[in-house]
């Protein structure tokens, strides 16, 4: 089969944050990563991408209002035909920065805000207070005209609260409301003792987002993505690897995912020493999980393989250890067990030690990793 | 879902992009986080809702062009279901 060509570009423009939610996708690792692309090299990215077939440029980060170029790299995207997407959590975000992204053609902001409840969501991005910045952000963009799009991460510590959650968003005038439950890699695994719901609140909240969808409709679109863990059949991770998206990392690496890189072992090749087409058709990290011909059994009978690809690669290796095992959120996976193990114990953690994504909780991590490799012990959170 | 009237004028909405995709020699519709591969029909009729034409003028449009006597549904059911997503609004 010809290799498909990818429709959406992710740009994590920065990986610097005044936030440090405890559920970032961001590597764990992210402080050791302090080279960023420059203006140019974006410019080159997205030209790159564009004659690749990409239609779509996210920006995101880290928090990326803090490239002061972020005008101008919207502009380009834009003058290469490209659907612009920006994903801020809004603290630095003012009309004058507004208007300039505006001009720029920005075709849609998406605002990240952690809770309805001002005390909670300040608690969950942690560092200095942002909710009151936040809801300022969504305002102007509305007032500024942008169609906008609130993004809250669900998880234990906020789902009860989805009603509100939804009123916030409609009082706010967002045409979309996306409510993604947290996916259980990199910083959010850490903390999932603390963030992993139970089923009872998965459920209530499906039904409340449900009710709230029909009442809506034509008006705020709510996106309700449940959590996999709760599911009897893995997430269609990126609709396949190395199929539709690609990401280019603040440094340049080019990634399947942007959590690819918590897969140890695979090597990343990056934008500034090779295209965006030689990467993307040749490299080793991009066909690696691409299609289904790698897929272990019991994937590889099952008739459900075209429909989910064997599951999250990047969520098999950090449960398993194995990048090439079946997805353990699958119920048919030999390794189910562990997430019978981790529902076990959820809530355990409720409410306190959340590790925050910051940088010096970014290099603990990092040299407890390193020690772990030292003394030869297999990685897996079980040991 | 709703037969929406034959005088309403469709339009694109803001957040929405219409794109020919050069690469692939296809017809995109483009908004937050996703697209749609379009087919010919879909195309001609997302163009003509300029917010300017009726439903009516749209199908008698497209009806000439085409030589069918379905456009009616076809052009019904498409936006009906981009009005449901919000990807057009209505004007009376």
């Amino acid at each position: 089969m010809e290799t498909p060509r990818p429709y959406s570009l992710l740009c994590e423009l920065t990986y610097r944050c005044p936030l440090q939610c405890p559920y970032c996708s961001n590597p764990l690792d992210f402080a050791r990563h302090t080279e960023e692309l420059t203006t140019t090299e974006w410019e080159r990215v997205l030209t790159e991408a564009a004659a690749l077939g990409v239609v779509q440029a996210h920006f995101s980060g880290g928090e990326p209002l803090l490239r002061a170029d972020l005008p101008q790299i919207v502009q380009r995207a834009r003058e290469l035909g490209l659907y612009t997407n920006l994903s801020t959590g809004g603290t630095l975000f003012d009309e004058k920065f507004g208007t300039q992204l505006r001009e720029a053609g920005l075709d849609s902001l998406q605002v990240s805000i952690q809770d309805a409840d001002a005390k909670n969501s300040n608690r969950l991005a942690g560092g200095a207070p942002s909710f009151d910045k936040k809801i300022q952000a969504a305002q102007i963009a509305r007032k500024l005209g942008f169609s906008l799009t609130v993004n809250v991460v669900l998880h234990r510590q906020n789902l009860d609260r989805i009603g509100a959650i939804i009123s916030m968003a409609e009082e706010l005038g967002a045409e979309r409301l996306e409510l993604a439950n947290s996916q259980y890699n990199g910083w959010a695994l850490k903390n999932r003792a603390a963030l992993l719901p139970a089923r009872a609140q998965v459920e209530r909240a499906a039904s409340v987002a449900d009710t709230a969808r029909r009442r809506l409709q034509g008006r705020m679109e709510i996106l309700y993505v449940l959590p996999d863990y709760f599911e009897t059949f893995p997430k269609a991770c990126l609709h396949g690897w190395g199929r539709v998206f690609m990401t280019v990392a603040a440094d340049g690496a080019v990634l399947p995912c942007q959590t690819a890189c918590e897969i140890r072992g695979l090597k990343f090749e990056n934008a500034r020493e090779l295209s965006l087409e030689k990467i993307w058709f040749e490299s080793e990290s991009f066909q690696k999980f691409r299609g289904t011909g790698w897929l272990p059994e019991p994937c590889q009978s099952c008739p459900r393989k075209e429909m989910d690809f064997g599951g999250c690669r990047c969520q098999a290796f950090l449960l398993t250890g194995d990048a090439t095992a079946t997805d353990p959120v699958c119920s048919l996976a030999p390794q189910h067990r562990l997430i019978a193990g981790a529902m076990a114990q959820a809530g355990a953690d409720a409410g306190g030690n959340l590790v925050y994504r910051n940088a010096g909780e970014s290099l603990r991590l990092e040299k407890e990793q390193a020690d772990y490799d030292r003394r030869g012990l297999e990685y897996g959170i079980f040991d | 879902m709703s037969q929406l009237p034959d005088t309403a004028r469709p339009r694109l909405a803001a957040k929405v992009r219409l794109k020919w995709d050069e690469v692939r020699q296809k017809p995109l519709l483009l908004f937050p986080e996703g697209l749609l591969v379009l087919n010919p029909t879909a195309q001609e009729i997302i163009s003509l809702c300029d917010g300017q034409r009726t439903i009516a003028e749209i199908v008698k449009t497209l009806g000439e062009k085409f030589h069918s006597d379905t456009i009616d549904q076809d052009v019904q059911e498409l936006l009906a279901k981009l009005a449901g997503k919000g990807f057009i609004t209505i004007a009376d």
